[in-house]
């Protein structure tokens, strides 16, 4: 009797042992600093901004422009990116592999919009159209949906006026110099909220992610457009990776909780954006959280519109290989 | 004068190489292919455009933007510096000219996105950035002829001998100055307002492209295409100084 108690009570002890020994593994990663463009793709970290930790790690959060973010990656200065996938893949190849790509993000935030209600983007054909984003996702994602639909770019097809940015084109439709545009969120909401006070109705008439899924074909809708790049060196702590899935999962309920305090948050930590985020707004924002690495062949067929191959004459064009995605 | 033509190649050459070298080096010390880019890789960029017509039609619609932005400018100015000199208008003139010169050209180039279309834009912002420029150098010319100008009051001369015989031979000299150095302003000014503003073809559309691409190594090459035709610019236009200088049987200017 006495052997069993023993027994059972070595066994309970050994248990306790263990449970407290897994309790105690800590991440080593004391602190780290992430870099975000403004818009859609820092919404991707709202949670992690907020509580300015990921698990037992400090998080310091720089919402910036995309060429600062790309910038600071490729001088690896940021510990965590939120990037554009293609420049996620550049930064891959020009630093040697310094960053994995963690998980993509944002599915894509780009819509037609005009002043005519138009229900097929072949009606599109003879109108010209202003459009932001030249060399980069907009102009490759609207070109292939028109090829897809048999419609020319040129003064014979859809006419493509580039800009800048959402703010060249929106003061075009104020003016009335404009009728057609691709836009990204917030930035359509933002022309369709300050075209109405002008009198000026504009619709939002293409989701231009669902025509990129029809166009190539496949059953997720959207494209990776934004992703989460994270230093090697950081991916092989465990605890630290775990803290981070944690955060990333939580996201999605944060933004849709805390939907009307998201600019404020934002706007701490560098945003100059003026946005008043809704449920609506932000379902059209796509901002979701996948693992990169069940996307890699979504991924390898949206860097291959942007001209990444295998074995390219240009280092930084090659198309990434699967050590690129973090496991 | 031939073997100063030559000793002055040299050095250039001598200059070029240097900047290579020292080049090649930092990019290896940096050893980041995207914030230094290797002079191997930008020549080859380089090589690249060189091979594409939309090379050429690029740097024609540039170099055709900032020559009729200077040719503008060039005009406006000779003609305000005559009028202001021979009606005395000088004060409410320069009181324009002063703000033209101190308006951020950022702010000019923003304002005029949503009026004019983008092919015109550059054309339009550097006139506007030359002008200011130009005039004051045919202004202070002209002024510095006062007494000529006194002279033609006294003895009744008329409107059109004075500016043929006497303003014409006193903006000679700024003509040639301002032409050495504010066409590759032009040019400068252009490919700033085509990167914003976007027209069709140009050398600034061609640099935006490659900043969205993250293509480091292909702005540098459209950088260094700029320079080299800034260079050859401001080259033409002392050739044809010394051209016009021979033919003149004239001091070399």
């Amino acid at each position: 009797m006495k052997k069993i108690f023993a027994l059972a009570l070595v066994a309970v002890l050994a248990c306790i042992a263990m449970v407290a020994l897994v309790g105690c593994q800590k991440t080593e990663v004391e602190s780290v600093t992430i870099y975000a463009p403004d818009g859609a793709p820092s919404l991707a970290i709202a949670k992690i901004v907020s509580d300015g930790k990921i698990g037992d790690t400090t998080a310091t959060t720089v919402i910036t422009t995309g060429e600062d973010v790309v910038a600071k990656a490729m001088s690896k200065q940021a510990d965590i990116a939120v990037l554009p996938t293609n420049a996620a893949a550049k930064v891959y190849n020009v630093t040697g592999g310094e960053y994995l790509m963690f998980s993509v993000n944002v599915f894509g935030v780009l819509y037609v919009v005009g002043t005519e209600q138009l229900t097929d983007i072949a009606q599109l054909n003879g109108k010209t159209i202003q459009s932001i984003g030249l060399g980069n996702t907009p102009e490759y994602v609207f070109k292939r949906v028109l090829s897809h639909k048999g419609i020319t770019v040129g003064q014979d097809g859809v006419d493509i006026v580039y800009q800048t940015d959402a703010t060249a084109i929106i003061p075009q439709f104020l003016a009335g110099k404009a009728n057609f545009a691709v836009l990204g969120e917030p930035a359509v909401t933002n022309l369709i909220q300050k075209a109405s006070t002008k009198g000026i109705t504009v619709h939002n008439l293409f989701d231009l992610q669902q025509l990129w899924s029809e166009a190539i074909g496949t059953d997720t809708v959207g494209y990776p457009q934004a992703c989460i790049i994270v230093k090697k060196d950081l991916l092989a702590d465990k605890p630290f990776v775990s803290a981070l899935d944690k955060a990333l999962s939580a996201n999605s309920t944060f933004l849709t909780e805390n939907a009307s305090t998201l600019t404020a948050l934002m706007t701490e930590h560098g945003s100059t954006l003026t946005v008043n985020y809704t449920a609506d707004l932000l379902a059209r924002c796509n901002v979701n959280y996948i693992r990169a690495n069940t996307l890699k062949q979504d991924i390898e067929t949206y860097l291959k519109e942007f001209g990444f191959v295998e074995n390219s004459s240009k280092p930084a064009n090659n198309l990434p290989d699967g050590a690129f995605y973090f496991e | 004068m031939k073997k100063s033509l030559t000793q002055n190649l040299i050095f250039v050459v001598a200059m070029v190489v240097s900047l290579f070298v020292i080049w090649l080096i930092a990019s290896l010390l940096v050893n980041n292919t995207f914030l230094l880019p290797t002079p191997t890789m930008v020549l080859a960029e380089l090589g690249t455009l060189l091979g594409k017509g939309s090379f050429y039609s690029s740097v024609f619609a540039t170099l055709w933007r900032a020559v009729v932005a200077f040719a503008i400018s060039l005009v406006v100015a000779f003609v305000l510096a005559v009028v202001i000199n021979l009606f005395n208008v000088r004060k409410p003139v320069s009181v324009v000219v002063t703000l033209m010169r101190a308006m951020p050209t950022i702010s000019i180039i923003f304002l005029c996105l949503v009026v004019f279309h983008s092919n015109t834009i550059s054309i339009i912002v550097a006139s506007l950035v030359a002008f200011p420029v130009i005039y004051e150098a045919f202004d202070s010319a002209i002024n510095n002829g006062q007494q000529l100008n006194q002279m033609c009051d006294v003895f009744e001369v008329g409107k059109m001998a004075r500016i043929r015989y006497v303003f014409l031979p006193l903006l000679s000299k700024p003509i040639y100055q301002q032409s050495r150095a504010t066409l590759p302003l032009c040019i400068k000014i252009a490919v700033a307002g085509e990167a914003l503003a976007l027209p069709m073809e140009g050398i600034g559309r061609d640099m935006f492209i490659a900043k969205n691409a993250y293509d480091m190594a292909m702005l540098f090459a459209w950088t260094i295409v700029a320079l080299v035709i800034c260079y050859l610019l401001e080259a033409s236009v002392w050739g044809i100084g010394k051209i016009i200088s021979k033919v003149k049987g004239g001091n070399e200017q």
